[in-house]
């Protein structure tokens, strides 16, 4: 065997040693009661509740931007993000939002939310081929 | 509807594009078959009649690709430039206000056109390797059948993402491509195309460039990085080649200029999609760990792993299976990456990503079907692959470039594996649907930084090593000392470098001073190596330009990574709200139109804004504080001294149809060593949306008040907020400015010019806007901010301007051409007669006779024109009255006197001053006068930069080094 071999099955061993802790990293959408529980920064998937209030109010704080959501087992929160609101925020249908629940609330650091297109008119339909 | 006879449509650019279509396809396919039998003739007989004939039908029909590659690529330009709307790529991407110069932008902001970009630079690198076997020695010619084969196969697959066709399997509809050519009716069905002008009506549907894309970034990003996509076909396709001829090793040659042509060009579009997110838009920072960066970076460090392997195998005739699987390895890995952004599975978790057109499966068998080809060559040949059985020597600079090549390896594995989770949640959730879909990690930034950073210094370390190194360890026992002369001095050197660099860079965790020091290290020996052993033949210093570079970057990266700083927090605003952890402190502060705010040694003024059509550009005012001296100086009018200060420009765009924002842009002030990344992250709610701010205004309980000019009232107040103040009217604008109004040509706008009075001596002037615009009447209110009230003017306001004739009193006065008469206070002059003027509202008739009089009236220095006209029709004169609101003056034309030459006028005065005017208070309005900021200190972010070009540079200094090298 070379001993570029060995080195080789070193560097192999390494990665695959920091491949195994890189994918403990790895983390599934959690819910609000979980995260209640556990108390740690958890990443929630959920619906936005549209008939709640959203409030914005730069001038209290420009960095506190609050919105109720629903997460899959329906279970409506509080949350806090804390950022300024951001662009067509109601429009999204889907927000996941990473954070951790402080009393009764979730204050989240992080937001992704799925908007529909923004460029998709709604009344035009793709052609049903006919073929 | 075939039935139907459009009217407008242009029908030529479709059967243009359609025959390019089709052609491109069917001649790609004819190129790939020409030339694989060509080289499996040239395998058999060298080159014999049989290869050579193949190969000229494969030229042939590569040159008919290409020319229909560029016909398609036309008549797509052609019905963007000229806005033909019934085209589905043009309605989607261009809009009737597009500029030109967005045209490209927009050409390639569809997944259509990105495909023809890519396509149309495997055209022209598939042209010059013809052209150099056309021109070049025939005997050498051995490279251009499997190379153009293979890559003619790319082409194929490539040319099949926009055939568009669509045929049925059992009760499903396979969608083949899809056309980038197509009329909108044949790609929609919608009511509106039942209507033969439909054309016409689409218009103003067109729904145009993303906002966000027009800039010229937009413009030349994506050729750039589509031309490194596509160069890394040709190591690929040489790759291929080599194993097809079983020409193991002599391929090295001719594919290490291409391998660095690709790496210079791929680094350079991925460094300016950098520069794009940090110069223009909001995320500050050059990276961010996106899936999509991710993917367009891994195939670049698989194809530098290669070019080094590439140079070991040249060099040593070591490591050549491993060039084998890094170029095939880049290129399946741009196919993976395609797949990625391409087929929707990244979903909502990038900001890059193409939106879908369902071609998810085409692009699995494109990638499925080179993992095949390769994979089949790759192991078929595997045992015949040349591999020296002695081994490299630990002290030999193959050995140790070998190792670095495996831990860029390393380094694509951990990138790609978290990544990819999208893909694996819907291998997974395919086989078992109740499998909990697993997501990238809380923090990907930590995530990543985590193994990255040891990648990074065993990169840092190695490459300012090896560099010294040579390969077969050749001559080392008498080299030996002077390599341990220079790794020495550059050692002690680099550590003293890395103290002082310590005390600008807080690197805490000794994580961090190793990377440093692993930055430091690479870019003092790379240095030195320079100067010590190529000081006269720089043209081979590609190499340690380029690993002097990447240890430039590694310093920069540590810099403006640890040591980023938020000017714009204040750990104060939080307490008492909620209890928050230390992370989520505030990144953004709230700064008040003109009131000076201190932040972290800055004091920041937020003086002003000025919109331009869309755009509205704010301007902030940093000065930068003597913090030391913050505690003795006695602060007046808010004023401290400052060590230096400038002014920014963040903008924002509104979106043309909604009229929301929809994008947020920094400016960036750029010092040596530092930046200074500003941003306005948010707007009063009224000035985001222009439904929020009709909410708002339909909140407001608005009182009314008729007020005489120059009179003051006190209105009425009901809330405890609001101050003692009184208001009176100084005068009527005819020439109102007021930030949301655009003048347009017959406009009547009156401002009411206000002046409010809290105290004695504080006085806040608002000027509120009625506007006439045809028939309709539009109020423009103004927010008095310090008084937290709202004021409007009152259309009621026309009838005391533009006063009926029944309630004037005329006298008449006589004029010649030239005299000048005092009127009460006024001094009116006849200055002109004009033959038939243009007249707004009248419409003067082909026989009649007209003119207008000139007149100039003077009031307390200020000059008014006014001009009545009087129109003969037939026999019957019809005056038309002219007036100005301003002095309440009317002027008609009552006689004309052709003997004398002289005019008789009628002219009223009604006083404006005497009748009131009604404006509406409404309290408890919200401030509308402020911006919230995000700016931050970014320090070294220049060593970034300049460490990334002298990768750039170096490799391309390395490509023209191999060039000439032969």
């Amino acid at each position: 065997m070379k001993s570029i071999h060995i080195v080789a099955l070193v560097v192999i061993a390494v990665g695959i040693g920091a491949l195994t802790m890189q994918a403990k990293d790895v983390s599934t959408y959690g819910n609000f009661s979980e995260a209640q529980a556990s108390g740690e920064k958890v990443k929630v998937a959920g619906k936005l509740a549209k008939d709640k209030p959203m409030i914005y109010d730069p001038v209290k704080n420009a960095n506190d931007f609050s919105f109720y959501l629903e997460d899959t087992k329906g279970k409506e929160v509080l949350v806090h993000l804390m950022k300024p609101k951001p662009q067509d925020f109601e429009l999204s249908e889907q927000v996941v939002v990473t954070g951790e629940m402080k009393g009764n609330s979730f204050v989240a650091n992080d937001i992704l939310m799925k908007c529909p297109s923004k460029y998709k008119d709604e009344e035009i339909y793709m052609k049903k081929n006919k073929e | 509807m075939p039935d139907i006879q459009y009217i407008g449509e242009n029908l030529l650019p479709r059967q243009i594009g359609h025959l390019g279509v089709v052609l491109s396809f069917v001649a790609a396919l004819l190129a790939a078959i020409s030339y694989s039998f060509s080289t499996n003739q040239q395998n058999k007989e060298l080159i014999g009649v049989g290869a050579t004939s193949w190969r000229s039908l494969g030229r042939w029909s590569f040159g008919v690709h290409g020319v229909s590659v560029l016909t398609i690529i036309g008549s797509i330009f052609y019905v963007m430039i000229n806005k033909r709307f019934e085209y589905f790529y043009a309605h989607s991407h261009v809009d009737t206000d597009l500029e030109f110069r967005y045209v490209f932008a927009a050409f390639w902001e569809g997944q259509e056109g990105s495909f023809l970009l890519w396509m149309f630079w495997h055209v022209g690198l598939g042209a010059f390797i013809i052209l150099r076997g056309v021109l070049g020695k025939k005997s050498e010619n051995v490279w251009e059948s499997p190379v153009l084969g293979t890559l003619a196969m790319i082409q194929v697959f490539l040319s099949s993402m926009i055939l568009g066709l669509h045929f049925g399997w059992g009760e499903h509809i396979i969608k083949w491509g899809s056309n980038p050519i197509l009329l909108l009716r044949e790609a929609n069905d919608a009511p509106i195309f039942a209507q033969a002008d439909y054309v016409e009506k689409i218009k103003n549907s067109a729904k145009g460039l993303n906002p966000l894309l027009q800039n010229y970034w937009m413009t030349i990003h994506p050729p750039t990085l589509f031309l490194g996509f596509a160069s890394t076909s040709i190591p690929f396709c040489y790759a291929i080649a080599g194993l097809w001829t079983k020409k193991y090793t002599e391929w090295l040659r001719p594919a290490l200029p291409f391998a660095l042509f690709s790496g210079t060009i791929l680094g350079t579009g991925i460094l300016m999609g950098g520069v794009w997110a940090y110069e223009a838009l909001s995320f500050n920072g050059y990276w961010a760990w996106d899936p999509v960066e991710n993917m367009s970076l891994v195939p670049w460090i698989v194809l530098v792993a290669g070019i080094h392997t590439n140079l070991i195998s040249r060099a040593t005739g070591q490591s050549l299976r491993a060039t084998f699987a890094f170029y095939i390895g880049t290129f399946l890995l741009i196919l993976y990456s395609t797949f990625l952004t391409r087929s929707g599975v990244l979903g909502d978790t990038s900001v890059h990503a193409f939106s879908e057109i369902g071609l998810e499966w085409q692009l699995v068998l494109f990638q499925t079907f080179f993992m095949g080809l390769s994979g089949y060559f790759f192991v078929k040949n595997y045992r015949h692959i040349p591999n020296p059985l002695k081994e490299e020597a630990i002290s030999s600079r193959e050995f140790w470039m070998f190792i670095g090549s495996l831990v860029l390896l390393l380094s694509v594995v951990f990138i790609s594996f978290t990544t990819s989770i999208p893909v694996f949640n819907k291998v997974i959730g395919y086989f078992n649907p109740s499998f909990k879909k697993m997501t990238a990690p809380v923090d990907v930034v930590a995530h990543y930084n985590k193994t990255q950073l040891w990648i990074g210094v065993f990169m840092g370390l190695l490459s300012a090593t090896a560099q010294f190194l040579r390969y077969k360890e050749f001559n080392f026992a008498s080299y030996r000392v002077t390599l341990g002369k220079h790794l020495g001095v550059s050692l002690l050197l680099s550590l003293v470098l890395t103290g002082l660099c310590m005390q600008w860079i807080s690197a805490t965790a000794w994580q961090f001073v190793l990377l440093l020091f692993a930055g430091i290290f690479t870019t003092v020996s790379n240095g030195s190596y320079i100067v010590s052993f190529l000081r006269k033949n720089l043209s081979a210093a590609g190499s340690p330009i380029a690993h002097l570079g990447f240890g430039l970057l590694l310093v920069g990266i540590m810099a403006s990574g640890i040591d980023k700083r938020w000017i714009s927090s204040n750990r104060f605003a939080m307490e008492g709200l909620i209890n928050f952890s230390e992370d989520q402190f505030n990144k953004n502060i709230l700064l008040m139109k003109g009131s000076p705010m201190f932040m972290n040694g800055y004091q920041v003024i937020y003086e002003g804004d000025t919109t331009y059509g869309l755009r509205r550009d704010f301007t902030l005012k940093f000065r930068r504080l003597d913090t030391t001296k913050m505690n003795t100086v006695r602060i007046k009018g808010g004023l401290m001294p400052a060590l230096d200060s400038f002014t920014t420009h963040p903008h924002i765009l509104y979106a043309k149809n909604t009229g929301k924002i929809a994008s947020t842009n920094p400016d960036t002030k750029h010092y040596w060593n530092y930046d200074i990344f500003t941003h306005v992250a948010s707007l009063p709610p009224s000035e985001q949306d222009p439904e929020l701010a009709h909410a708002q205004e339909d909140s407001l309980k608005y009182v009314e008040y008729s007020l005489a000019t120059d009179e003051a009232i006190f209105p009425k107040i009901t809330l405890k907020q609001t101050p003692q103040y009184s208001v009176k009217i100084e005068g009527l604008d005819m020439n109102p400015k007021h930030p949301k109004y655009i003048a347009e040509e017959k406009d009547v706008a009156v401002g009411v010019k206000l002046a409010f009075m809290r105290g004695k001596d504080t006085v806040y002037r608002a000027e509120p806007i009625v506007l006439l615009r045809g028939e309709n009447v539009y109020q423009l209110p103004v927010t008095v901010n310090e008084l937290g009230i709202r004021v409007k003017a009152e259309s009621a306001i026309f009838d005391k301007i533009f006063v009926a004739d029944k309630d004037l009193k005329y006298s008449e006065y006589v004029f010649k051409q030239g005299e000048t008469k005092q009127i009460g206070s006024k001094t009116v002059t006849f200055q002109s007669v004009e033959p038939n003027p243009e007249v707004k509202g009248f419409k003067i008739e082909p026989n009649d006779l007209s003119f207008a009089a000139n007149l100039k009236v003077t009031e307390g220095g200020v000059d008014y024109a006014v001009a009545p006209v009087y129109v003969i029709r037939g026999t019957q004169p019809i005056p038309l009255k002219d007036e100005i609101p301003a002095l309440g003056m009317n002027f008609v034309i009552s006689k004309v006197d052709p003997d004398t030459r002289e005019m008789h006028f009628k002219i009223a005065e009604s006083d404006p001053k005497l009748k009131k005017t009604p404006i509406s208070i409404a309290e408890n309005a919200e401030r509308n006068d402020f911006v919230v900021l995000e700016a931050t200190i970014n320090p070294g972010i220049n060593l970034v930069w300049v460490g990334s070009l002298l990768m750039i540079f170096g490799l391309g200094m390395a490509m023209v080094f191999r060039i000439r090298k032969g």
